[in-house]
């Protein structure tokens, strides 16, 4: 039942939190789609309203103080703003399942792994406790639990930080969920575990077809898993794009300062690591005009003043600037300068 | 090192990225709350929660815009506005009433009129004829004494005891907490387990067994011995919370910079980290006297606590619950004022922990 | 496991020294003694009583006695009842206090749990605020003025219940002093609850559970009370110690012959054996409680290895 293949359709998407601040637009019109099989990835730094973006999504956003003000959440032709709570509960965990962060705290440490594991195919799939366990020992293994028959009645403290994401996969994954949320599955563990998860969720991806969406700030882990990318930045879409295209010829002066922020290995020594200049924005207070405005490398009056337009790069590209086109084709000339460069050690060394 | 991950294919293919990705060093992981297990103090309702956030203390640290910030959020928080108010202006009752009185209508706690027809209990507001009158708003007791005279005097001990009680419960718990917790090592251990051990004692029986025993010599003594009795119940806590506190703390660089700069221990511990720690101490301190107040009330109740001819609450409910059948408003009166302050002061001590530690702040 | 029991009942001992010798220094140190009345007793006479009760001996020898003959639970005679021993009258004091105390915190733990995981659950609502400002009565109420008045009212307004007097488990009798007793344990309890499970319900892994797609119900009850209970558990050690003394006040608005009772009576009659009988039961049932309390956190928490 779903429309042009997409499984997700997330339309004008706004949650606010209601602070002794004032409101807070967390998540301020978002747009997006996600087809069938394939990994959406979503970048931004803290507080630009990824991780409220997937609470949205299965609606686990606390209602004092947050509230889901608009938008339609399509999901498999079905929108689930409009759904009674009790079929949006059958959603979880079983058709669209969530990981997060810190898997130490994200496991409940009184339950054993067991017990966790099972309640989700004893509710979702109606399993006996005899299926229910089986089940789970044998998505330990698929997720890489070695001897995971005799380790499945421990309890996460016994399990180290990897580990215990990798639980954490195996309980999302427990029902064949249509669509995995994965928010910064790898930001709390050691740089060579990050590998790890990575990879497994990509494997896990591949064997089943399940769709994912993976949140980050992290630019380095969505570059080799995403197919399209969506910048965020105070609540908003700030560019959207397939992968390669964004890393390659980005169309907003936000995603070329993340870009540029990444340390190079070719970085010539001495000389200052890039940083955007300033803080993430106060996003109770937002200034009129682009919220990006007061960082912006690019800004002019235009930027302070008005909101900038969603503007089409490309069928598949869009950035939202005043000066997207301008910025587009700068990195146009920057690609033609870097592959002159290219060509030209090349045939000095093969002289 | 990260392995070589497959670019994917889109549509422009061809397209080579501009950098190699190398992956911004992770944020650091969030702390995890590990379960402690803290016995603290009941009568405090103080949970896990607060001795814990204390522990982890950071964000505490000195200038005077914290302490702005927190008054201004004390004043939001209209329950500990009026219970401050309440115990302010009943500590200046307790101060100026009794001399007011006096002046007034000539009443004293210990005032026994010498015309027998005034010696019996009257009601408030009442004269022995049974007319209105505003001589004695909360009536007599047996004896013909003023019982408003009486409660304003009562609260002048209660009070003190609570306070004086607390400081010095403050000075060992802080001194002892702030020790243990610098020195650290095998002190710290000692020292901690000797208060683990000493909570474990039925503190309170021995208390009651030291006053019942030693009571009844001079009014005066009574009180001192009553200071130092309730002093050394409440140290305890207050040791584990400062001790805690001075553990994240001691490692700041402020700390190193005192010790490079040859700042003897013991200066380092008193003047440069206790103020730092006067965030929880403040809240603890402030929820103390309630309970110390509460315990010297029900020693004073059972007859061992403030003796006649000085009275406390708690000795006026005692005096009052004698005839409670005919003449209730004996008990009342000293039993309301008294769980009126002690419900001030309490809502008082969470509106600090609240306005003092954000993290505690219920969303 | 077992060494922690085996190390923690072997450390009772030592503590039960020492609480017993504070009581009996405290005694000896205590002016006037058990067989001085109104009148000053013939010197003769003195000499004989104390000869009888060893008391001409030195205090070390008496002290020794004293520690020697609790060790095997041998608490000696009460000097004012004559002829009962201390462990009879223990007996017969046990019950009533025991009664009371145990009745108070099992009502206080009802009554609180529900209360706070309610106002929890309905954070800021009315019967949140309502709630918790009952709570804060409870706390700042003594119990002293709250049994009077329960009294006042029930008894000698209603006469809907008896005003005093012991009568026996169960009863009538014991309805107002077990309410006026567990009034402030109530109220810590409530606020330890609510306290507890606001900080649990805000937790990862709760959020885990709710992603998961289990019941709302499921999740409080599966998952979320047990983190949110244990500061009620945390605080039943410190409760029982605090209700025991409790008990005396009561045992005193109500004229309960319980322990606390005798306790005071014994102080003023200066009857050493009956004072420290009582102490030294107090401290064992306290130090076992506490000691079980622990054990009970071992299997509630299993991250506590001990």
């Amino acid at each position: 039942m779903s429309r042009n293949g997409n499984l997700l359709e997330v339309r004008d998407l706004r949650t606010y939190f209601e602070t002794d601040d004032g409101t807070v637009k967390a998540v301020d019109g978002i747009t997006f789609d996600l087809k069938r099989g394939e990994t959406l990835g979503i970048v931004g730094e803290s507080g630009s309203g990824k991780s409220v973006t997937n609470l949205s999504i299965i609606r686990l956003i606390p209602e004092p103080p947050g509230k889901i003000v608009s938008g339609e959440i399509i999901f498999n032709g079905q929108d689930i703003m409009a759904l009674p709570s009790d079929e949006v509960r059958r959603i979880r965990g079983k058709r669209i399942a969530m990981i997060f962060q810190d898997p130490m705290t994200s496991l409940n440490p009184f339950m054993r792994i067991s017990r966790q594991l099972m309640e989700i195919t004893e509710l979702h799939l109606g399993h006996s406790r005899d299926q229910a366990y089986e089940h789970a020992i044998k998505m330990l293994e698929t997720v890489g639990i070695p001897d995971a028959r005799s380790r499945v009645d421990s309890y996460p403290h016994e399990f180290s930080g990897g580990m215990r994401q990798r639980v954490m996969i195996a309980m999302a994954l427990s029902c064949e969920p249509e669509l995995l949320i994965a928010d910064e599955p790898t930001t709390a563990l050691d740089v060579t575990i990050q590998a790890q998860i990575l990879e497994l969720i990509r494997k896990l991806k591949e064997d089943t077809g399940t769709s994912v969406i993976l949140i980050t700030h992290d630019l380095g882990v969505v570059a080799g898993m995403t197919d399209h990318i969506i910048v965020m930045y105070a609540g908003k879409v700030f560019e959207q794009s397939p992968t390669r295209e964004l890393f390659a010829l980005p169309g907003n002066p936000y995603t070329k300062g993340l870009l540029r922020s990444v340390p190079d290995p070719a970085h010539e020594e001495g000389t200052e690591l890039y940083q955007i200049p300033g803080l993430p924005p106060d996003v109770a207070h937002l200034p009129p005009g682009c919220p990006f405005a007061p960082r912006c490398y690019r800004a002019e009056e235009i930027c302070k003043r008005e909101y900038p337009p969603f503007v089409q790069l490309t069928s598949e590209h869009f950035s939202l600037c005043h000066f997207a086109e301008e910025v587009y084709a700068n990195s146009h000339e920057e690609r033609r300068e870097r592959d002159r460069i290219k060509a030209e050690s090349a045939s000095v060394e093969s002289e | 090192m990260k392995e070589e991950k497959p670019v994917t294919e889109n549509e422009s293919a061809g397209v080579e990225p501009a950098f190699t990705p190398l992956g911004t060093p992770p944020e650091p992981p969030v702390r995890s709350r590990e379960g402690d297990i803290i016995h603290t103090s009941p009568e405090l309702a103080v949970g896990e929660g607060d001795v814990r956030s204390a522990e982890m203390g950071a964000g505490l640290v000195h200038g005077t815009s914290l302490w702005r910030d927190a008054w201004k959020r004390l004043l939001k928080n209209k329950l500990a506005v009026f219970g401050m108010i309440i115990v302010v202006l009943i500590t200046l009752a307790s101060i100026i009433g009794p001399p007011i009185i006096k002046k007034t209508t000539g009443y004293t706690y210990d005032f026994i009129p010498r015309d027998v027809t005034f010696i019996k209990s009257l009601p408030p507001f009442t004269t022995p004829e049974g007319t209105f009158s505003w001589s004695h708003p909360m009536g007599t007791d047996n004896s013909g004494r003023d019982i408003l005279a009486r409660v304003l005097i009562g609260g002048r001990i209660s009070l003190m005891v609570g306070i004086i009680s607390t400081i010095v419960s403050l000075i060992i718990g802080v001194s002892y907490g702030a020790i243990a917790g610098y020195l650290g090592g095998k002190t710290d251990n000692v020292m901690m387990r000797i208060v683990d051990i000493l909570y474990s004692l039925p503190y309170l029986i021995l208390v009651i067994v030291l006053l019942a025993l030693f009571g009844g010599k001079s009014p005066l003594g009574q009180l001192v011995l009553l200071f130092i009795a309730l002093g050394s119940v409440s140290w305890l806590t207050m040791a584990r919370i400062v001790r805690g506190q001075i553990i994240s703390l001691k490692n700041q660089e402020f700390v190193q910079a005192a010790r490079a700069t040859g700042v003897t221990t013991m200066k380092i511990i008193f003047r440069h980290l206790v103020p730092n720690t006067l965030g929880p101490v403040i809240i603890y301190a402030t929820l103390t006297i309630p309970s110390v107040m509460l315990t010297e009330a029900f020693l004073s109740f059972l007859g061992f606590g403030v003796q006649a001819p000085l009275a406390s609450w708690g000795s006026l409910a005692s005096d009052g619950i004698q005839n409670i059948a005919i003449f209730p408003w004996q008990l009342i009166f000293p039993g309301v004022t008294m769980a009126l302050t002690l419900f001030s002061l309490n809502f008082l001590g969470d509106g600090l922990r609240d306005a003092l530690d954000p993290q505690m702040r219920k969303v | 496991m077992l060494r922690f029991i085996i190390r923690r009942v072997l450390i009772m001992v030592p503590m039960l020294i020492i609480v017993i010798s504070m009581t009996w220094g405290l005694i000896r140190l205590a002016p006037g003694n058990f067989y001085t009345g109104e009148r000053r007793l013939p010197p003769a006479i003195e000499q004989n009583i104390r000869a009888k009760y060893g008391l001409d001996k030195p205090w070390y020898v008496q002290y020794w006695r004293t520690v020697s003959r609790i060790a095997v639970l041998d608490f000696g005679n009460s000097l004012k009842y004559e002829g009962q021993s201390v462990n009879t009258i223990l007996a017969r004091a046990l019950p009533v206090s025991a009664s009371l105390g145990l009745l108070a915190y099992v009502l206080a733990l009802i009554v609180g749990i529900t209360a706070g995981s309610i106002a929890a659950l309905k954070q800021n609502s009315g019967v949140d605020y309502w709630s918790m400002a009952l709570a804060m009565l409870g706390i700042s109420v003594p119990n002293f003025v709250l049994g009077p008045l329960l009294v006042l009212l029930f008894s000698l307004t209603l006469y809907w219940l008896p005003p005093a007097r012991w009568s026996g488990f169960p009863s009538a009798s014991l309805i107002l002093p077990v309410i006026t007793l567990s009034a402030i344990y109530m109220a810590y309890i409530a606020r330890l609850t609510r306290a507890g499970m606001l900080e649990v319900l805000r937790s990862d892994y709760i959020r885990t559970a709710r992603a998961k797609g289990l019941r709302e119900r499921d999740v409080l009850i599966r998952h979320a009370l047990r983190g949110g209970l244990m500061p009620v558990v945390s605080y039943t050690g410190p409760a029982l110690a605090f209700i025991l003394t409790g008990t005396v006040v009561v045992e005193r608005i109500f004229a309960f012959p319980g322990l606390g009772t005798y306790l005071i009576q014994g102080c003023q009659n200066r009857d050493e054996p009956l004072i420290i009988g009582i102490v030294a039961f107090v401290a064992i049932t306290l130090l076992t409680l506490n000691l079980l309390v622990d054990i009970a956190y071992a299997f509630i928490d299993p991250r506590i290895r001990y």
